[in-house]
């Protein structure tokens, strides 16, 4: 019998390797599965470009085949963090049932349309994804604190409206995603996708995706290792003060992402290579959101010319 | 109509409604223009076919634009045993247990009328949804919604034929209609099901170069999906076939069918729903099956096969009534097959995020209820909230030692619940605009910090047309109402020119109905209204001949004038009202104007003459 899940449904994800570009998209959600405290990813862009399929693609490669828990676009504050079993509450028993947050811990926390959704519980979400703590305290009980950790990855169409700037600021990594435009690489995508149809109708199996499965989860998983034991030299730090600066960026929360980015990066690729090199690679993912241009809705890209002006600064920073 | 033609629009149904039943991704199918009554024989047919596909029942399940969260997601619902009042868990539409592993088939009626709450339920949800939506509201609805759904078909249906073929098929057959599925189908459907093909690179090769052109792309390149929906096609087209390799005349057919064909592409004479011609075997793909049926006859439209020489056969011929049953259904030859792409736009900013119960009236009970909320002032309490929250904790121990009237039900003030109220514009924008002032004038320009107002707001939009030349009753006032200022009739209805008659009477009398209407009627009134008259004041048509429809009989004199000027006074009583008069700076009576804005209290700006572009440049 055919698989009944229509619409492309969970039953058909496209293995991770088999995604054709999107670096920076890659780049994301690994430092953020690397480093959770990074504060999630915003994947922002058009329709049709693959936000959710790299999103789902990434979950099911780093959590044996299972897909991310996604937050429905009606949740309610009760499926989000938890409350009273309403099935055991009518049998006289006082159960808590955990919520969409305790579900993805260790593991990734998937907000699609996230501009659609309340901003209440963007809130309490953000709150949970930035600090790993989550406290209840609601109709006459209060449940104790619980450490939660996931990787927050959320995504949304722009022409559909944007987020505050306050809520923009909290997403730690942010990408603007665009289609390939090179012909070959979107024949490879077609491909690609139309393959994973036909295993999905013939229940096959991709031969290579366990072993890319594994070979990503051990590469990942030894970062997190190493990433406990760094620690931030005090030149990574000005640099990132330094970069936070020059972008006019308020507040302090993008320094300390670019500084847990650029650590991650440097325990993703354990070589002997300059900070500053990380540094310019996360630069874009932290900073193109926080720009002052984003507090006005703007959605500029990241240009050639930011690229060389974070290179300007880090060197005069060596000087 | 040709018969061919006819065949062909029939036949293109069951085989893209097939196409999207075998092929996962193609699981939505967006028809332009389909009246109701046509939706839903066509739903019904689609559930037959997914049934077919996926060997079991499908049932459809009408969306209509204003469900509420319960029905999409579930409920709490009280259910009556021998135990007493229990609440169980009721699943929605969108929300069952079974979904994911049942196909169920949703049908949106109208999707350009879709409210917030469903548009996004859509987005997220997308399972199998056949909508209709109108082509000529494409503009409001939201790109992103629209691009969900993989395939389009434009219809155009030819009238009474069909309708009395349906009518005539209810009375005297059963009351339900149905389009009949032609048993071959079963066939071939059960092939399709079994075969599994592929794309080899020599049509990949075509594919591509789709991809990235205006046709499928439009203005812009628009994602990946369109591409692979092509794709996608063309493969269930090669299943129907049994095929194992996507042909050229698959994705030709599949370029057809999405309306993609390009013009100077030459078209395949063959019936859409046909295999290629058989004239040459060795031309014939040799990964085909041989297969031939039980009988002996190839299962594939034997009785309709152009090879045999009837090209011309209608593909239902071998049925008792199937041709008839769909005469009259006819596709649009759309030059653009995705008419979002051009469509001026004409929805809202964000059109998927409802409206938030801070920015608008806080605290009025505006829209529909769609949830409930603790309460906050117990005077808002809803009682069915309430008891099925009481409900839920009856059972809890420290209950027991509250006080229970004839061991009824417990209800605490923390059970108290209100409800939550879909959050719905509260302002009313009210313009009467006198077409015979204004010519030459650049009325347009001067209107618009007002339009801006009403735009931002997300006002309710009233317009009165006073002396329009294309006026139906040139003695009347006549009235539009939007939800919106971004409805086309708003913007058609600001186009005229003057005409002879100035009913400007009967347009104060309107507009003071229209407020009227939408300041004090109902929860969801207008707290706020803006009225903007542009007029000179020179009514010409006493009260009495407008609401008798006639022409005013001999000379009026003032009697048009001062018949206007009591109407107004009737708008300045009207309270949280606020009048814009613009002074169009008439000639004669250029004093009119200013008595009109003293009666209603009205801010005065005045409209400069039109600049033709000519003398700009």
């Amino acid at each position: 019998m055919s698989n009944p899940t229509m619409g492309g449904g969970s039953g058909n994800v496209l293995p991770y390797h088999r995604l054709v570009g999107q670096n920076a998209v890659k780049l994301a959600l690994e430092l953020s599965y690397v480093v959770p405290r990074i504060g999630g990813v915003l994947l922002s862009g058009r329709r049709g470009t693959g936000k959710s399929t790299a999103v789902r693609a990434f979950s099911h490669a780093v959590k044996d085949g299972e897909l991310p828990v996604t937050l429905p676009i009606n949740a309610t504050e009760d499926r989000v963090v938890g409350g009273w079993d309403v099935t055991k509450l009518m049998a006289g028993k006082l159960e808590w049932k955990p919520g969409l947050l305790e579900d993805a811990h260790g593991g990734t926390l998937y907000v699609d349309e996230i501009n659609l959704l309340d901003d209440h519980i963007v809130n309490i979400i953000l709150d949970v994804a930035s600090t790993n703590i989550l406290v209840v305290q609601r109709e006459g009980g209060q449940r104790e604190k619980r450490n939660i950790e996931f990787t927050l990855v959320g995504t949304m169409n722009p022409e559909e409206g944007g987020l505050r700037p306050q809520l923009l600021d909290r997403f730690g990594l942010s990408v603007n995603v665009s289609e390939e435009m090179d012909s070959n690489n979107r024949r490879q995508i077609l491909s690609n996708v139309l393959d994973q149809d036909r295993r999905q109708r013939l229940n096959e199996t991709d031969p290579e995706t366990q072993q890319e499965r594994k070979n990503l989860k051990d590469r990942l998983d030894s970062a997190r290792e190493r990433f406990k034991e760094m620690k931030p030299s005090s030149e990574l730090i000005g640099d990132c003060v330094a970069l936070a600066e020059a972008f006019q960026v308020e507040g302090h929360r993008s320094d300390l992402v670019l500084a847990r980015a650029a650590m991650a990066l440097a325990a993703m690729e354990p070589s002997e290579t300059s900070h500053h090199a990380h540094l310019q690679r996360v630069a874009p993912l932290v900073l193109q959101h926080r720009r002052p241009e984003a507090a006005s809705g703007e959605r500029l890209p990241w240009s050639d010319q930011e690229n060389e002006k974070v290179k300007e600064i880090l060197s005069h920073a060596r000087k | 109509m040709p018969a061919n033609n006819r065949m062909s629009a029939a036949d293109r149904l069951v085989q893209t409604l097939s196409a999207a039943a075998l092929e996962p991704g193609l699981g939505s199918v967006l028809l332009w223009d389909a009246p109701e009554w046509l939706l839903t024989g066509i739903a019904d047919l689609f559930a037959r076919i997914l049934s077919q596909v996926h060997d079991q029942n499908v049932a459809w399940f009408p969306l209509m634009s204003g469900e509420t969260e319960d029905r999409m997601w579930g409920c709490w619902q009280p259910r009556s045993d021998s135990n007493g009042v229990r609440l169980s868990w009721k699943s929605g539409l969108l929300a069952g247990p079974d979904q994911g592993k049942v196909p169920r088939l949703l049908v949106l009626p109208d999707l350009s009328t879709l409210e917030p709450l469903t548009a996004r339920a859509c987005v997220e949800a997308m399972s199998g949804v056949p909508p209709a939506c109108p082509s000529a509201s494409v503009g409001m609805v939201s790109p992103h919604l629209l691009d969900r759904w993989a395939i389009r078909l434009a219809w155009r249906i030819d009238g009474k034929d069909l309708r009395q073929c349906r009518l005539s098929q209810c009375l005297t057959q059963s009351e339900t209609w149905e389009i009949p599925l032609p048993t071959r189908w079963n066939t071939i459907l059960d092939q399709a099901r079994k075969c599994s093909a592929t794309l080899d690179s020599t049509i990949m090769d075509r594919l591509m170069e789709w991809t990235g052109t205006e046709a499928i792309s439009g203005e812009s390149v628009q994602g990946y999906r369109r591409t692979i929906a092509l794709a996608r096609l063309s493969i269930a087209l090669a299943r129907m076939q049994g095929c194992n390799t996507v042909q050229k005349e698959n994705l030709e057919e599949a370029l057809k069918l999405l309306g993609l064909e390009r013009k100077n592409t030459p078209r395949p004479r063959q019936n859409s729903a046909l295999p290629p011609p058989e004239a040459n075997p060795s031309e014939k793909n040799t990964n085909k099956p041989e297969k031939k049926d039980p009988s002996g006859e190839n299962p594939n439209f034997s009785e309709v096969n152009p090879g045999k020489g009837n090209e011309q056969d209608p593909v239902f011929s071998g049925e008792p009534h199937p041709p008839e049953t769909l005469e009259g259904l006819e596709f649009c030859e759309e030059e653009k097959p995705y008419p979002e792409d051009h469509a001026d736009s004409l929805r809202e900013n964000s059109p998927l995020r409802p409206l938030s119960g801070t920015q608008w009236a806080e605290g009025q009970h505006h829209g529909r209820p769609i949830g409930s909320k603790p309460v906050q002032d117990p005077s808002e309490m809803a009682i069915i909230p309430t008891v099925l929250e009481a409900a839920k904790w009856q059972a809890v121990p420290h209950r027991s030692s509250h006080a229970r009237v004839n061991n009824g039900l417990s209800i605490l003030f923390s059970d108290l619940r209100a409800h939550r109220y879909l959050a719905k514009p509260d302002h009313q924008f009210v313009l009467l605009l006198d077409f015979t002032s204004v010519t030459g004038r650049d009325w347009e320009k001067a209107l618009f910090p007002d339009l801006h107002w009403a735009y931002v707001r997300r006002a309710r939009i009233g317009v009165v047309r006073v002396g329009a030349a294309d006026a139906a009753h040139p003695w009347c006032a006549q009235r539009l109402e939007a939800r919106n200022l971004l409805d086309p009739r708003i913007l058609r209805g600001l186009q005229a020119e003057g005409g002879q008659a100035t009913p400007l009477a009967d347009g104060f009398r309107q507009v003071r109905l229209l407020l009227r209407k939408a300041m004090g009627h109902g929860r969801g009134a207008a707290t706020l209204a803006r009225l903007v008259i542009i007029t000179d004041g020179r009514g010409n048509v006493p009260l009495e001949d407008s609401l008798l429809n006639r022409a005013p009989p001999g000379n009026v004199g003032a009697k048009g004038i001062e018949d206007a000027i009591i109407q107004a006074r009737s708008l300045a009583m009207i309270r949280n009202l606020q009048v814009v008069l613009l002074d169009p700076q008439p000639r004669y009576l250029s004093h009119l104007p200013g008595q009109y804005a003293a009666i209603l209290k009205a801010w005065v700006r005045t409209i400069g003459p039109r600049v033709e572009q000519e003398s700009i440049s």
